[in-house]
């Protein structure tokens, strides 16, 4: 599952860790703790990373966090954008806790390559 | 060859020199050597030309020639002193040395040991060198290791004169420490001496070889300019020791003697040992000096950081500017200055705000001066000045012409001259290259003087004091505008409806958790008078600042445009995206949500026409029982298309529609979110209240579950239908 070029967790004051992680051909980030206006900065700067890496599809996994606001549906439209202007695939993981739900609510998981929707979910 | 000699030499303690040749030049000389020798002989020099002809020179050509050690003893040497002076007063020995007897190529000059004579002299000599060390270990200062050396030291070698200098580091001068026994105007005269060879003083401390002179004839052939003075008062010898410790060169000593002297071995060791001892406590006095000057740096250093960070600290706290300003002169007085004063720069007027001084008697005295005599703002060197022209002054000694030229009448300078002013400094508030103001420091009654030196951390003060002035004002331009454009983007008044109470609330942050603050939550109503409808909206730009501002604006004016239009609320809203796609140039940077509605009023009570685009849903309260209004829609500002659908709410007297943005539901407290279903009890909570009291009542819960500390902004807008 891990392959060279992992990266180990960075973490920020606030708690928001991110794993970097090759699945075959695609670069997953796994984003754990809190993701909100503290936070965005940090997270902004791992997906930038990931994305100068030209993954085939670049994954962000928002299931794992025990929060997330705006902020972290602004770090998704910015890099389904990127993807989109790039051509390369983008997708996310949402869960089906409190990620998942503000997505619906904000209209967009329809919008979005959801993955979970065609995984089966993890316990 | 030579090397391995001068290897083996090496371990020889008694070898003094090697010497090459028919004419001795000196290859080599011992430490040793170089000591008891003296500055006469030195190395690549010819001993015949450095000793006049005598017993060394004669026993050093029968070695020479002769291939044959041979021996002057010291007694030979020193009976002929008087007459002849020939060089040093110990025993040497001279060993051919070469590749075999025909072949000599120089020879090996070793010092004799002196017999069981000196014994009892030197067992004596150790109890008062012992002694010399004890009184020397005790002495702090280099002052007090002058006046020991030059009394104790010299009655111990039984010298009628002695002199001690001492070399500030690098330097080109020795300055006297003590002189004993010396006619007073060769004290005066050679208080300070500037180094020069040619000098026995000189040469010894730049050459760190001692000067031997026994009597007054080797004074006058050695150093016959200086002889009239070397034996000035009757003295007839004299050795001039370098004080050195390791390649520190502390300066040296002058030892004089009225009788002429044959420094002999036993001699010029013990002298040189007391020589060693007096190096070796200037050096101690000179180490703890300078680290008791280094501590009392670092001290000052320390202080002068505890200072700056207390002032730091000040220039936050929650007080007003002057309060702070005045608190700052009032830091001043506790350990860098006796007076403080700060002034500003108010337009074209100089006005000052603080003055400060641990004697509150003499702050009054000062204010009631300058009440009297109001400063002249052309007054020079002042703080009017420099805050004026920006340039710091420093007054090591506040000059009385200024206090003159300050003072308005005699009175005026009496009362002046009796604040003491002794040494001021005075700098500029400078930030972004305007002066707002100076700081001024001064010392009275203390006497302590300002250097240029201090400069530096007065400067750094005065940078904090200006920064914070200067924060201080841009903060608090940053929040006249942040209030009035946000003030701008709320409606100033909701319309009257008929029959319907609408209550609209807005809270930004609070101010200690975030920056100045233009938000992205607003609410809104606006009138359709053609079509007698009513347009609610409720929205959320993600984002904060003058962008988010910008777009809740386009947001707002671009509702009341479309309205007025009439387009359908979903028609509105795609308006409102197509606005905002072409706004944002396509970057998905921003986003809304928003909860839009038309209102219609019928005789049965309100019908609105909800739609959503990505917000939280409205919730409607009939009797204790909410409604969650969940209205599908895409989010604003991103995608060309929205999906997008109408929903009927029809409200009967007494049912409350509430629109909120998430700063309710996403409102963090100990206990984790506050959260939707919380918001639906607390609301039901509500039943039967007005529409004001029921806006004000979730505030109040939303803020006390943050412990009235607000993290996000929140925007709520209550329709409630009158009975």
């Amino acid at each position: 599952m891990t392959a060279p070029g992992d990266s180990a967790p960075s973490e920020t004051s606030d708690g928001l860790r991110v794993t970097r992680s090759w699945e075959s051909d695609r670069l997953v980030l796994v984003l754990r703790g809190d993701l909100d206006m503290d936070t965005l900065a940090i997270a902004q700067q791992e997906v930038t990373a990931a994305e100068g890496q030209a993954p085939p599809v670049l994954v962000l996994d928002l299931s794992q966090l025990a929060f997330v606001d705006s902020s972290g549906v602004r770090l998704v439209l910015l890099a389904q954008q990127e993807a989109d202007d790039t051509s390369r695939r983008f997708a996310v993981r949402l869960g089906h806790g409190s990620t998942r739900r503000l997505f619906d609510m904000l209209g967009i998981t329809a919008r979005l390559e959801v993955l979970d929707d065609g995984e089966v979910s993890s316990p | 060859m030579a090397t391995t000699a001068v290897d083996l030499l090496s371990v020889l303690p008694d070898a003094l020199a090697l010497t090459a040749g028919a004419d001795h030049v000196v290859e080599w000389l011992s430490p040793r050597g170089e000591q008891l020798f003296g500055v006469a002989v030195r190395r690549g020099h010819p001993i015949r030309d450095a000793l006049p002809a005598g017993d060394l020179l004669g026993a050093l050509d029968d070695a020479f020639r002769s291939g044959e050690t041979t021996v002057v003893p010291r007694g030979v040497l020193s009976s002929v002193v008087d007459e002849t002076p020939s060089g040093p007063e110990f025993g040497v020995s001279c060993s051919p040395v070469g590749d075999g007897p025909r072949r000599i190529s120089g020879l090996l000059v070793r010092v004799l040991t002196d017999g069981p004579d000196d014994d009892a002299r030197s067992r004596a000599r150790a109890r008062e060198f012992q002694h010399l060390t004890e009184q020397l270990s005790s002495a702090a200062t280099p002052a007090d290791i002058g006046r020991l050396t030059a009394t104790s030291a010299a009655t111990l070698i039984g010298a009628d004169a002695c002199a001690v200098y001492a070399r500030a580091e690098g330097a080109q001068v020795v300055e006297s420490l003590h002189h004993e026994g010396w006619p007073e105007d060769v004290v005066e005269r050679f208080r300070r001496l500037t180094l020069e060879r040619g000098r026995p003083l000189s040469d010894a401390v730049l050459t760190g070889r001692p000067v031997w002179l026994e009597n007054a004839e080797q004074w006058r052939s050695c150093y016959p300019e200086m002889a009239p003075v070397g034996v000035a008062g009757g003295h007839q010898a004299s050795a001039c020791l370098p004080l050195r410790v390791e390649d520190r060169e502390l300066g040296a000593a002058v030892f004089s003697f009225y009788r002429s002297r044959a420094f002999d071995l036993a001699e010029r060791e013990f002298l040189l040992a007391v020589a060693s001892l007096c190096a070796q406590a200037l050096d101690r006095a000179r180490l703890y000096a300078a680290e008791r000057e280094a501590r009392a740096a670092a001290e000052r250093e320390r202080d002068r950081m505890s200072f700056l960070a207390r002032t730091s600290q000040l220039m936050e706290a929650p007080l007003s500017l002057e309060e702070r300003l005045r608190q700052l002169a009032d830091l001043a007085v506790t350990g860098i200055a006796d007076w403080s004063a700060v002034h500003l720069v108010r337009g074209s007027q100089v006005e000052r705000v603080a003055v400060a001084h641990l004697d509150p008697a003499k702050v009054a005295f000062v204010e009631e001066l300058e009440r009297r005599y109001p400063p002249s703002p052309d007054a020079p060197g002042g703080a009017l000045e420099v805050a004026r022209t920006g340039v710091a002054v420093v007054m090591s000694e506040v000059p009385d012409e200024l206090l003159v030229a300050s003072a308005q009448d005699e009175t005026h300078l009496e009362l002046i001259r009796a604040i003491g002013l002794r040494s001021a400094i005075v700098v500029p508030l400078l930030t972004r290259g305007r002066c707002l103001g100076a700081l001024t420091l001064v010392h009275a009654e203390s006497g302590e003087r300002f250097t240029d030196d201090d400069l530096t951390f007065v400067g750094q003060l005065a940078t904090t004091a200006a920064l914070a002035l200067d924060n201080a004002a841009l903060y608090e331009r940053q929040r006249t505008v942040a209030r009035t454009l946000q003030a701008a983007l709320l409606p100033a008044e909701l319309p009257h409806v008929p029959g319907v109470q609408f209550a609209g609330r807005y809270r930004p942050p609070s101010p200690e958790l975030t920056d100045v603050y233009v938000g992205g939550d607003i609410y809104d109503i606006h009138e359709d008078c053609e079509r007698g409808r009513w347009a609610l909206t409720v929205a959320d730009v993600c984002g904060k600042g003058p962008q988010a501002a910008a777009l809740t604006a386009l947001i707002r004016h671009t509702i009341h445009a479309e309205v007025g239009h009439g387009f359908s609320p979903a028609g509105v809203l795609r308006r409102v995206n197509a606005a905002m796609l072409r706004h944002c140039g396509g970057s998905r940077a921003r986003f809304a949500t928003m909860v839009h509605g038309a209102l219609t009023v019928g005789p049965g009570g309100v019908g609105v026409t909800l739609v959503n685009g990505g917000h939280p849903p409205g919730l409607v309260l009939r009797g204790d029982r909410v409604e969650s209004i969940v209205v599908p829609g895409t989010l604003v500002g991103v995608y060309p298309d929205l999906s997008l659908a109408e929903v009927e709410v029809h409200l009967g007297p007494r049912d409350t529609l509430l629109l909120y943005t998430d700063g309710v539901t996403e409102a963090r407290g100990r206990d984790g979110f506050f959260g939707s279903a919380r918001l639906e009890a607390v609301l039901a909570s509500f039943s039967g209240e007005s529409a004001d009291v029921i806006a004000d009542g979730i505030l109040a819960h939303v803020s006390d579950f943050q412990d009235g500390r607000l993290r996000d902004d929140v925007a709520l807008l209550a329709v409630q239908v009158e009975p």
